[in-house]
């Protein structure tokens, strides 16, 4: 069982580090450029590069199709290992030449002084308060993640709904080293075959490195998604540096996954937390880039878009309007007529396109269906005019929000939200003039209202996804989270000195 | 990389955006006050302990808790701590408890921890519709708990005791109000509304609310320096700071939910190496579960399986194709009249073992059992040869 799971916790390393080489393949930036989210998108990333290598293949003909892209996985790690060693190698020899400050004993007297500036600080009773908050915020963050590694641990593999759609995905392709056979032998109508495969195929790869698949090891990526998720969506939109962001940023972490929704999406089976993941990154790396409209973010953001529809379905509509949205503001800032393309903006381009195309090929050949539930357009104008439908799609999302009234998980927490949702609206309320005034703000306020909205149509459409409106409003959550949490983090007490 | 963004002050306007002290004094008297009102009103922390007589009976491992409610009306609450525990060991485990009105069933899908030395507490209310619609019914109204057990997995009461609500309870009114407007009759009261932790909340409301009062009295008594000292809070730094206090409020609040899973957790490990196994023993579905895998590792991997069965569970059905793959897994359900004729077109196209929860007619079917999980369920059977 610990042997299972170190080598678990080691395969999602090696699934995070591929994440990293194809982040400074594009952007020829560690983590991207994007310090916080860089590392919280490496994982996802890899998910998706290990998804859409193992199609390509699949699409080629090769047999053992899990095996190849494992192994093309690891290369891609290895590589990436090799160019690391030598960056840091070459490195540290110009440090040598240079001034000779990169020995040991520098280094020593490195630390001591940082050690004797925070001692003589705590003495001085200066930086003591956020010293000691970030202290409890720290200590916080890493009780809530034990407690979700104990949990992912000791629960086994239980809610059907994500049995059918993902883990039993995951076993079948992990069992029979390719994707074809399942899905020409096997017809069951549980299995929605429809869904995207990203996820399903992270758990197979942690079987492939554990050697045999686990209920209980192919769990350990949750924990990880967990806090990634907290941290992302406390800091996505706050910039600058300094002890007390880092304090707000550590405690916003903390509240955020004390949410019993939140907590219990780290040990269930559901993808939906790493799904609101992928949003909250995606939204933060495009107000990136309408903070500084280059064609290098650009690329970066569309890559990081393309990743939606490889995780869940809906991803798909969020890509598109993403997608409409990124040109309208490219054409705006004519980018095109002043910027040549370069190497690197255009690898993310590719990537992008690669990974949504090798997707609808894959889901064109074995007849998938890229979206399995209610009608066409105009069946959805009929229900969202006419019937009553929307309106009870309506009153269950605000109804959810108020008061947590639905539990399709019925894990420990009971996926509650607790008055979050309420406070989430009074901020919003407050800060309105705010968020209009700033574009990148207004960006991350619509999308949010977006997502909202495009839920609340498929809960009209399919009454079905009421049940679960609350891991369905986890995206919004994410994102309107995050924005909350900038606008908190503008409060200057700077009244009380 | 990354432009400093985001609005720049003019300025000029620095000043204007300020209040002076008074209205900085007025704004924490609002927050005070808001504070205090929410304490009070939407948290049970000024509520009277009710006598009641309470018949506790036990039958097959669950206990069942009945009382009369108070002749008087009003808002009540149940308190009660309810330990789990095995004969050998401790082990945390979700189990339902229910509170049970005499005229429709009020569900509570809360859990409780197995384990010795935490106590769960939650509160139930009664409130004045399931009195009334209990009032005129013969049995006088008797509410009854019910926590459900086995032998393996026992509940114990430790504590119990009935509360009433000294002040109008806005907290359970707002909730019907809106539940009616969203028309949502029959949800369950929110469980972080009604649960003993708002006593926690209310102290750490309580004590925020007291603090701008005890800045008004400084104000009141120095008023030059504390002047000179407030002169930068907004109006609008203060609602937002309000809003950071509840916020916490509100974690602080899941947290110790989550600290008492800590608990759970530590000690359940150090006691318990083992307890993946014993979890599942008791999780629903569980003993379903290990019923699949016991199958799995009986069936030959090449033989394909009819699973004869009562209904179409998904829940059953998915969980079987999961544990039995790679073998192809037909669903039959017994319930059908021409449930025979469906499940020999299977045999007669391949799939040659079949399994069951109950024990079926294996002449009509042309099976005979091979195996067994239990003494009388869980069966495995093999398709008879032709000759």
């Amino acid at each position: 069982m610990r042997t299972e799971i170190i080598m678990a916790l080691f395969s999602i390393l090696l699934l995070w580090m591929s994440g990293f080489a194809l982040l400074y393949l594009v952007t020829r930036k560690p983590a991207g450029g994007l310090k916080a989210i860089g590392v919280a998108l490496a994982l996802p990333l890899g998910a998706a590069l290990y998804s859409t290598l193992t199609i390509l293949f699949s699409l080629i003909g090769v047999r053992r199709q899990l095996i190849f892209s494992y192994y093309a996985i690891l290369i891609i790690d290895f590589l990436f290992f090799v160019f690391l060693m030598t960056a840091f190698v070459l490195k540290a020899r110009e440090f040598a030449r240079c001034d000779g400050r990169l020995n040991l004993t520098g280094l020593l007297r490195k630390i001591r002084t940082k050690l004797t500036d925070i001692i003589s600080s705590v003495k001085n009773k200066r930086n003591i308060v956020p010293l000691s908050l970030l202290t409890i915020g720290i200590v916080l963050l890493g009780l809530l993640f034990y407690d979700a590694i104990y949990w992912a641990r000791v629960v086994p593999i239980t809610f059907w709904d994500s049995i059918s759609a993902w883990s039993f995905k995951a076993k079948a392709f992990f069992i029979d080293g390719a994707l074809d056979n399942f899905f020409n032998n096997y017809d069951y109508s549980f299995t929605h075959n429809s869904y995207p495969l990203a996820f399903s195929l992270a758990q197979s790869f942690i079987a492939v490195a554990a050697g045999g698949f686990s209920d209980v090891a192919v769990k350990m990526i949750f924990p990880f998604i967990y806090v990634l998720f907290g941290i992302t969506a406390s800091s996505a939109l706050i910039r600058g540096k300094s002890l007390m962001k880092v304090v707000f940023i550590v405690i916003m972490s903390a509240f955020l996954l004390s949410t019993p929704v939140v907590f219990d999406h780290s040990y269930i089976e559901y993808p939906n937390l790493l799904f609101a993941l992928c949003v909250v990154i995606c939204t933060a790396v495009t107000f990136n880039f309408l903070q500084e409209p280059t064609l290098d973010n650009l690329s970066l953001a569309s890559m990081t878009t393309s990743i939606l529809p490889l995780f869940r379905n809906e991803g798909m509509i969020f890509f598109a309007f993403n997608i409409i949205f990124l040109l309208i503001v490219y054409f705006r800032n004519r980018l095109g007529s002043k910027t040549k393309i370069s190497r690197s903006s255009l690898a993310g381009f590719v990537l992008s396109f690669v990974f949504l195309c090798s997707w609808i090929a894959f889901s064109l050949k074995f007849r998938l269906g890229v979206w399995e539930w209610g009608g066409g357009a105009a069946t959805t104008f009929q229900v969202v005019t006419t019937e009553p439908m929307f309106v009870f799609s309506i009153k269950t999302y605000i109804a959810e929000m108020l008061f947590s009234i639905k539990d399709s998980t019925g894990a420990f927490m009971g996926s509650g939200y607790g008055i979050i949702w309420v406070l989430i609206f009074l901020i919003f309320a407050i800060r309105f003039p705010y968020i209009l005034k700033s574009r990148g703000r207004l960006y991350i306020f619509l999308s949010a209202l977006i997502m909202l909205i495009t839920y609340i149509i498929g809960g009209a459409l399919v009454p079905d996804f009421l049940i679960s409106a609350d891991r369905y409003l986890l995206p919004v959550f994410g994102v309107a989270y995050s924005l909350s949490a900038d606008l908190l983090c503008e409060l200057k007490l700077t009244g009380l000195k | 990389m990354v432009k400093e963004r985001g609005m720049t002050r003019p300025k000029g306007g620095v000043q204007a955006e300020k209040l002076n002290a008074r209205e900085s004094v007025l704004a924490l008297v609002i927050l005070s006050f808001l504070t205090f009102f929410f304490t009070v009103f939407f948290t049970p922390i000024f509520s009277e302990k009710v006598d009641c007589h309470f018949i506790i009976t036990r039958e097959e491992g669950a206990l069942t808790v009945k009382f009369n409610p108070p002749a008087a009306s009003g808002y009540y609450f149940i308190s009660c701590g309810v330990n789990y525990s095995n004969k050998t060991t401790s082990f945390p485990g979700r189990v339902g408890i229910y509170l049970i009105s005499p005229q429709n069933e009020v569900t509570w899908s809360s859990f409780a921890y197995a384990d010795e030395r935490i106590s769960y507490r939650r509160l139930y209310f009664i409130d004045e519709q399931s009195r009334s619609s209990s009032a005129g019914d013969d049995a006088e109204g008797i509410f009854t708990l019910f926590f459900p057990g086995s032998e393996t997995l026992v509940p114990h009461l430790s504590s119990i005791s009935v509360y009433r609500r000294v002040f109008p309870p806005l907290d359970i009114k707002l909730f019907y109000i809106l539940s009616g407007v969203f028309g949502m009759h029959n949800a369950a009261f929110p469980q972080w509304l009604s649960s003993p932790d708002g006593w926690v909340l209310s102290l750490i409301g309580i004590s925020i609310s007291a603090s701008p009062l005890f800045i008004l009295l400084a104000w009141l008594l120095y008023r030059g320096v504390v002047r000179s000292r407030m002169v930068g809070i907004t109006f609008r730094t203060v609602t937002m700071f309000t809003l950071f206090i509840f916020l916490t409020m509100n974690s602080a609040y899941f947290l110790k939910d989550l600290s008492g899973l800590q608990m759970s957790a530590a000690v359940t490990l150090r006691n318990n190496e083992n307890s993946v196994e014993m979890f599942s023993n008791n999780l629903p579905y569980a003993s379903v579960n290990n019923f699949f895998k016991w199958c799995d590792l009986s069936i030959k991997k090449s033989s394909d399986v009819v699973m004869l069965m009562r209904g179409s569970s998904q829940y059953l059905q998915a969980r079987a194709a999961y544990f039995l793959y790679p073998r192809k897994v037909a669903f039959v359900d017994m319930d059908e009249l021409d449930y025979v004729d469906i499940a020999r077109h299977y045999f007669d196209h391949g799939y040659d073992a079949a399994i069951s929860f109950e024990e079926i007619n294996e002449g009509d079917l042309g099976l005979h059992r091979i195996n067994s999980y239990r003494t009388n369920s869980g069966f495995i059977y093999e398709v008879r040869d032709a000759d």
